[in-house]
Order: structure tokens, then C-alpha cells, then sequence
């Protein structure tokens, strides 16, 4: 593998996203700095703001750099470069993992911070946790399917289908015997079955990762 | 032994609706191929799976000494590739594209790269987004000719440029040939545009190589003869001779195997030669085509 080439390619995607990134980062800090108000509807409303946050910065990252690469016809620019696909898949996935991660984790560390600090509302940090992660499921599906399908209404579709599986995710949290009590306390109280939720989230974002490398290397045309 | 700069060997690819068959070409080091066929002949499948981007289902390709697609990162190093259908980032100027081909290739010749952008009015800080089709060609060959490559690959660069634009792109492909370690393949459907600047030339039509030769002995060998018949008789079809078109007693015979001797055979048969003319290389691949596809028909 290429690296220094690799990390170049990173580089550009997020020098070409970087409107998109500046802007996210902005509301982000907003968002999270709302919090620390502590007014119930302002709080509410930059919890909302902040997931919304990372919902569109996982959708747009891999909007900008991966589909609009194809769509634009950028590919074969990009592919004339001296890079295998294996380099080509690793500089899609750093640069989109990366971006989002420098702007997710801030916001979520903010967010469940400023409500773990708080010593009293301790009891939503594990909702707030499978919430936090559904952006990132979303990200890692649209990334894996944006990058082996080369559609954007195949990563649209899986997009949408994973944001309708977590209303199911939402119903069985909510049948979780005790869990109205539990989020009323002032500390965490980690349930198995939200333990098993986090753990098939983290599951699915690896998972989405690792098997994109395996079509990409099955296939045999890149343009 | 010939030092071939390109070498595809039996080379096959299988789609739903089309199949590249049998592909072998080769292009000696230091020379220009015109590969010339007409819209969805596999001129851009087949140089696809030159660059390693497609892979073929079958035979062996060899672009300056790599095997492909195994060693495309190490040809690519040493490959330009630009195609009409190829476009730089809306969003970036033509200086950020530089620097950005010049972080990656060592080779990057910035004196180069600048007279370039002047001989081809360009500016370095305009964005792309904002530059008409020709400019963008031009702002595309650009990076890859300051990078010096070994191996030009172009894949129709003078579509929908207007006359101007394709003069200034075939001057500057004539000036990197000055340089005799370098090589260009160069497909097209536009036979003028090859026949000004290539060495080798290929036709191609639904997915076969139909005739690949150097330029010079396509000159040569394809000739129309025109011809007056004695009475009310069909002209003879002779060796070498691939279409008649006869009206009456006047008839016109193509021939892809010209030598003296033919118009010499028709006058000894009774036929009065009136004229022995020259093609275009235009007139040329059409009547190529045409036989091909008669002959596939037949």
C-alpha cells in the first residue's frame, strides 16, 4: 500500500469538504455549548440539534466524497492515480471515518459530559448512548454501501431503511421492564439488553468497515 | 527484440450485452497509436483494462513491462491517462490540481507545467467549475503532461473541442514525441485527428480488432480503383479486391492489398482503368467496418 499517497487522497477529501465540515463542527459547538444553559427546552433543543448534526455530517461526508466522486465523473482521475483499490478503499473509509469521528466524538463526549456532570440525569446517559450511535451505524452503512454499490439510491435506500429499524430499536428499549425508573436516576444504569444494543451497534459499524473491504477486492471493474 | 510499450495478447472481456474478443495489439516504445473505432466498439473497455481498471476475463496485458491489472500501481507511476469523459474537481482551482499531482509524482516538471498553462490560456487560479469543455480538456491534459509520463493513454481527449483546441492538443502531443523513450495510444473516432499524429493504427468495431497496422501501409494498400467495363458484365472480383459498386459499365473496386499489379490484371481482363485513387484514413476505416461487418454477416 501507498501510504503517503493514501494519506494525500485523505487530505484532499477533507480539504474539499471543508465547508461542510466547518459548518457542522460550528452548530455542533453550539449545540453542545446549549447544554451547558441548562434550561430544559434550550438543552433539548442542542440535543436535537447535535444529533441532527451527526446524522447530516453522515450523510454529506460520504455524499461529497464518495458518490459525487462517481457521479461527477472524478473517478477515473482519481483511479488514473498510482493506487490499487485496496489503497483507493482504505483513503475513502480513513478519510470519511476520520472526519466523522473528529466531529462526532466532541459532540457526544459534550453531550453525555454535560449530562453525566450534572450528578441527576445520569439515567438517560444509556439512552443517550444508542441514540448517539445510531449516526454512526447510519455513517458506516453509508459509507460500506456507497462505496461497493457506487449508487446513490442503493445508500440512500440503506440509509433510510436503518433510520426505520431504529424506531424498532426505540419500541423495544421502551418495553425494557424498569427502564422508565432507570432514567429517572441520577447514575447510569447499564441493562443488559441496552448493553447488547451498544454492543450490536459498534458490531455493525465494524462489520460494515471490514466487509467493504471484501467486495471491493472481489471486484473487477472501477470505472 | 522489439521494446513494446504496450502488449495485450488475446484479450477478453465478457458483458451482458457486449464481449471485447480476442484484443491483441502491441505499440513499440517511442511510437503513436491511433485506435479508432466507432461509438461502443470497446476502444474505452479495452483501455480501461489497459490501466488495471477493468479487469479482463481472459489473455495477457504488459503496459511498459507490468503485468495488468497485477501491477497497475507500479505502471501507473510511469502511465498518463486522460479521457474525455475524465474531469478534475469543480470545487478546486487548476493550482490546487497541480500541487496536488505534484505532492504525488516526483517526475511533476513545474517549468513545464507553467508554459503549458500559458501556451494553453489557461489561469492557475481559476476554478474548474468555472471553465468551458475545451478548457477543462486542456486543464486535464495539462496534469498529466507536466508529470512526463512514459506512457500517454488518451481516450478520446478532442471530443466536442472545437478546431483550435484540438490543434493546440495534436501540436502538443507531436512535441512530447520529440522525446523517442516516450509513447502514446490514442483513441478516437475522429480519423483526421490520427491520421495527422499517429505512427500505428487499429480498428476496432464491435469488440474485434479489425486491422491494425503502421499508418503508412494503410496508405498504401487501401486504394479505389475506378474502372469502365467493356460491355454489360460484372467486374471480376480479383485477390486483394474487398468491395465493388457497379452502376452499368462503370465500377468502383476497393482494395485493402494494392499493389501494380491489379490495374495491370483488370486491363488484361478487357476493363479500361480510369483512375487509381488514394484514401482518407476516414474512407479507409469505413470501408474496413463495412467488411468486417459483411464478412461477420456472411
Amino acid at each position: 500500500m501507498t501510504r503517503s499517497l493514501v494519506w494525500r487522497l485523505i487530505v484532499k477529501d477533507w480539504y474539499l469538504s471543508r465547508s461542510t465540515l466547518a459548518v457542522i463542527a460550528v452548530v455542533g459547538a453550539l449545540s453542545v455549548g446549549s447544554l451547558y444553559l441548562r434550561q430544559g427546552l434550550t438543552s433539548l433543543l442542542g440535543m436535537l440539534t447535535a444529533l441532527f448534526a451527526t446524522i447530516f455530517l453522515g450523510v454529506l461526508m460520504p455524499q461529497q466524497t464518495i458518490l459525487n466522486e462517481r457521479k461527477r465523473q472524478n473517478l477515473a482521475f482519481m483511479m488514473s492515480l498510482p493506487l490499487s483499490a485496496r489503497d483507493y478503499t482504505t483513503a475513502k473509509i480513513l478519510s470519511n471515518l476520520l472526519a466523522f469521528l473528529a466531529l462526532w466524538l466532541p459532540i457526544t463526549i459534550g453531550m453525555i459530559g454535560t449530562v453525566a456532570g450534572t450528578g441527576l440525569y445520569g439515567g438517560i446517559v444509556p439512552l443517550m448512548t444508542v441514540a448517539a450511535l445510531a449516526p454512526f451505524v447510519g455513517f458506516a452503512l453509508f459509507v460500506a454501501v456507497g462505496l461497493v454499490t457506487e449508487s446513490e439510491t442503493a445508500a440512500l435506500t440503506t440509509m433510510a431503511a436503518c433510520n426505520v429499524s431504529y424506531s424498532f430499536v426505540w419500541l423495544f428499549i421502551s418495553r425494557i421492564p424498569g427502564f422508565l425508573h432507570d432514567l429517572g436516576s441520577p447514575v447510569a444504569i447499564w441493562q443488559p439488553e441496552i448493553q447488547a444494543i451498544v454492543a450490536g451497534e459498534i458490531g455493525l459499524i465494524l462489520g460494515s468497515f471490514g466487509l467493504t473491504f471484501y467486495f471491493q477486492s472481489q471486484k473487477t471493474d472501477f470505472i | 527484440m522489439i521494446d513494446l510499450a504496450i502488449e495485450l495478447t488475446g484479450v477478453g472481456k465478457d458483458y451482458r450485452l457486449f464481449s471485447l474478443q480476442d484484443v491483441s495489439l502491441a505499440l513499440p516504445t517511442g511510437q503513436i497509436m491511433g485506435f479508432i473505432g466507432p461509438n461502443g466498439a470497446g476502444k474505452s473497455t479495452t483501455i480501461r483494462i489497459l490501466l488495471g481498471l477493468v479487469h479482463q476475463d481472459r489473455g495477457e496485458v504488459r503496459v511498459l513491462g507490468h503485468r495488468m491489472p497485477a501491477e497497475q500501481v507500479a505502471a501507473k507511476w510511469e502511465v498518463g491517462f486522460a479521457s474525455d469523459d475524465m474531469r478534475l474537481y469543480d470545487g478546486a482551482t487548476i493550482e490546487w490540481h497541480m500541487r496536488f499531482i505534484r505532492s504525488i509524482f516526483p517526475s511533476w516538471d513545474q517549468a513545464y507545467a507553467e508554459t503549458l498553462l500559458k501556451r494553453f490560456d489557461l489561469r492557475a487560479e481559476h476554478r474548474v467549475k468555472g471553465l468551458s469543455h475545451g478548457q477543462r480538456v486542456k486543464a486535464t491534459l495539462l496534469m498529466v503532461l507536466a508529470r512526463r509520463p512514459r506512457l500517454l493513454v488518451l481516450d478520446e481527449p478532442t471530443t466536442g473541442l472545437d478546431p483550435v483546441v484540438r490543434q493546440e492538443l495534436l501540436r502538443e502531443l507531436a512535441a512530447v514525441m520529440q522525446d523517442d523513450g516516450r509513447s502514446i495510444l490514442f483513441s478516437s473516432h475522429n480519423t483526421q485527428d490520427v491520421e495527422q499524429i499517429s505512427d500505428q493504427i487499429a480498428f476496432i468495431d464491435r469488440g474485434r480488432i479489425i486491422e491494425s497496422r503502421d499508418k503508412e501501409t494503410f496508405l498504401e494498400r487501401w486504394r479505389r480503383i475506378r474502372v469502365e467495363l467493356p460491355g454489360d458484365v460484372r467486374l471480376p472480383a480479383l485477390p486483394g479486391i474487398i468491395d465493388i459498386q457497379q452502376a452499368g459499365r462503370l465500377a468502383v473496386a476497393t482494395t485493402n492489398e494494392y499493389d501494380g499489379q491489379l490495374p495491370r490484371a483488370y486491363e488484361a481482363a478487357g476493363v479500361r482503368v480510369h483512375a487509381v485513387e488514394s484514401m482518407t484514413l476516414e474512407e479507409i476505416f469505413v470501408s474496413n467496418v463495412q467488411h468486417s461487418r459483411e464478412g461477420a454477416t456472411a
